[in-house]
């Protein structure tokens, strides 16, 4: 299986990340094809609920993706973190710094667009 | 190519001698298996063509000696004899022989097969000469190893030189501290330094990532918070009122008697080394980190938690006080603001600071170690002095991760570096 897994939907793609840890040794190239993958969709989300373990260089990593997103002002989320990750997200704060989504359902719906009128 | 001849026959030595000669070989001639074993170890001889039958040492007998001794390069050996049955070729073979050819010598097989040995030859001495650069190449690959494994000694011990040298700062407090490294160097960092006679400063590390640039950030930091009395120091305010403060000490940032304080607010040191380490664009490493001031004579204290474990505050009653909400980590996201949090040791309340390390270190089945039972550990030496206090919460450790090793491994790595520093007032 291949360890990215993509499905579009109008308002967002989706990246399924089928890897059960993120470590130093492999963050920042599978992350840097999470950035590649997502080129020209309306909006990312990255589903995480494969993602069993994350060291810190991933951390790191994660979060510089989201920088790299937000700079290109392209509307992103991060969904279905593990209880694990998402305490230490919690511990660096950062679930006021990114934006995280219980699920993959609830993000899509939170970019959907409102129909047009007229 | 020399070729020994070695034949009890001189008519069919000569010949022989004379086919190799017109051929452009170099053939040296034996009348016995004796005769020829002295010649061997006079010439580089490459090849034997060799009769059976001979007096004192035959041919098989030769191959076989020839076989059990240590030459410098391979010589190959065709025996020449009138047997052809099947048991006498694997009776030759078994001996020793590369090959067989039956007399009458014919001379263009007898040709072609010199050929084949000289192939054989050939490819033998390639292998010798990309052997011995292999052995030159993995000595020099060793010698490096060795250089590079030298250096990660000496730099260790540089990362040693920088810890905490005596759990004697001149104030009334007891210190503890372990640093079990996950490899030569650590991320993981700590120190413990007295502002003043009221004064305590302490901070713990854990730099993202492993090896020697996380331990070169670590020791950077090492320097960058070190407590002398410097213009340029960090952690401490750069011109010391002679005064001491009066009244409750009160922590925080702008408090008007923190003023009159030695050091700068924790909040004030994150906010500046995170700003400090986003502007450097050299790396890409964060770090957590929990920087304190503890008032030893008041017992109040603040500290400033980045994204690094919650500390846990073991009081003298046995309870077990979790401190802080989190906080971003340093050298991750521009415009942090870290949040100041106050707490209060009581004579005998023990403060441990630890890294994830600690609460992530798995055993067999993947099960971290976790909060529960560092606090666990904590309460259950509440009754031991400090050091085997946090000596036995190292063994818990060790003895949890050993359950993940395989059962030859006498003292298993952790998977990360771990890092314990505890604090009692007295």
């Amino acid at each position: 299986m291949d360890d990215l897994q993509l499905q579009d939907y109008p308002q967002a793609r989706v990246i399924r990340l089928n890897l059960g840890r993120l470590t130093a040794s492999s963050a920042a190239k599978v992350l840097t094809r999470v950035l590649t993958a997502g080129a020209g969709a309306p909006a990312l989300i990255i589903d995480l609920s494969a993602v069993e373990f994350m060291d810190s260089t991933a951390i790191g990593e994660l979060v510089v993706l989201t920088r790299r997103l937000r700079e290109a002002k392209r509307p992103y989320c991060l969904a279905e973190l593990r209880p694990p990750l998402m305490s230490l997200a919690r511990l660096m704060r950062l679930e006021r710094a990114l934006a995280f989504c219980d699920s993959v359902q609830s993000a899509l719906t939170r970019f959907e667009q409102p129909p047009t009128q007229g | 190519m020399q070729i020994l001849v070695v034949d009890d026959d001189t008519w069919m030595r000569q010949a022989l001698v004379a086919m190799l000669s017109s051929w452009d070989y170099e053939p040296l001639e034996a009348a016995d298996g004796e005769e020829a074993w002295t010649l061997l170890q006079q010439h580089p001889v490459s090849l034997v063509l060799c009769d059976w039958m001979m007096p004192k040492l035959d041919g098989v007998e030769l191959c076989r000696r020839l076989r059990a001794a240590d030459w410098p390069h391979y010589i190959y050996v065709i025996l020449l004899t009138g047997k052809d049955q099947t048991a006498d070729l694997i009776a030759a073979f078994e001996a020793g022989a590369d090959d067989f050819h039956t007399k009458p010598v014919k001379a263009g097989e007898l040709r072609v097969r010199i050929r084949a040995a000289r192939r054989v030859l050939e490819l033998e001495q390639a292998l010798v000469a990309r052997n011995q650069d292999l052995q030159g190449m993995n000595q020099a690959l060793a010698a490096s190893q060795a250089r590079v494994q030298r250096d990660l000694e000496a730099a260790a011990e540089v990362q040693r030189d920088l810890l905490p040298r005596s759990a004697a700062v001149g104030l009334p407090v007891r210190l503890a501290w372990s640093l079990l490294p996950a490899d030569e160097l650590a991320g993981d960092s700590f120190n413990v330094f007295a502002f003043d006679a009221r004064y305590l400063g302490f901070y713990v590390i854990d730099v993202s990532g492993h090896g020697v640039p996380a331990a070169m950030l670590s020791v950077h930091l090492a320097r960058t918070l070190a407590p002398e009395p410097r213009p340029d120091s960090l952690v401490r305010r750069p011109e010391t009122p002679a005064q001491k403060p009066t009244g409750r000490l009160r922590f925080g940032r702008g408090s008007p008697s923190s003023r009159a304080a030695p050091y700068r607010p924790p909040v004030e040191v994150l906010t500046r080394l995170n700003q400090s380490l986003l502007n450097d664009e050299r790396g890409s490493l964060y770090f957590t980190m929990i920087y304190g001031i503890l008032d030893t004579s008041s017992g109040q204290g603040e500290l400033c938690q980045a994204g690094h474990p919650y500390p846990l505050i073991s009081r003298a009653n046995g309870q077990i006080d979790r401190l802080g909400e989190g906080g971003f980590p340093v050298g991750l996201l521009p415009d942090a603001e870290y949040e100041s949090i106050d707490f209060y040791l009581a004579a005998g309340d023990r403060l441990l600071l630890y890294s994830d390390g600690a609460t992530e270190c798995f055993d067999a089945t993947q099960q971290a170690f976790g909060e529960e039972r560092l606090c666990a550990a904590l309460t259950a030496g509440r009754d031991q002095p400090l050091e085997p206090m946090l000596q036995a919460i190292e063994q818990a450790l060790r003895d949890w991760h050993r359950q993940a090793a395989p059962a030859t491994t006498q003292a298993p790595g952790f998977d990360d570096d771990v890092s314990l520093l505890a604090i009692e007032r007295e």
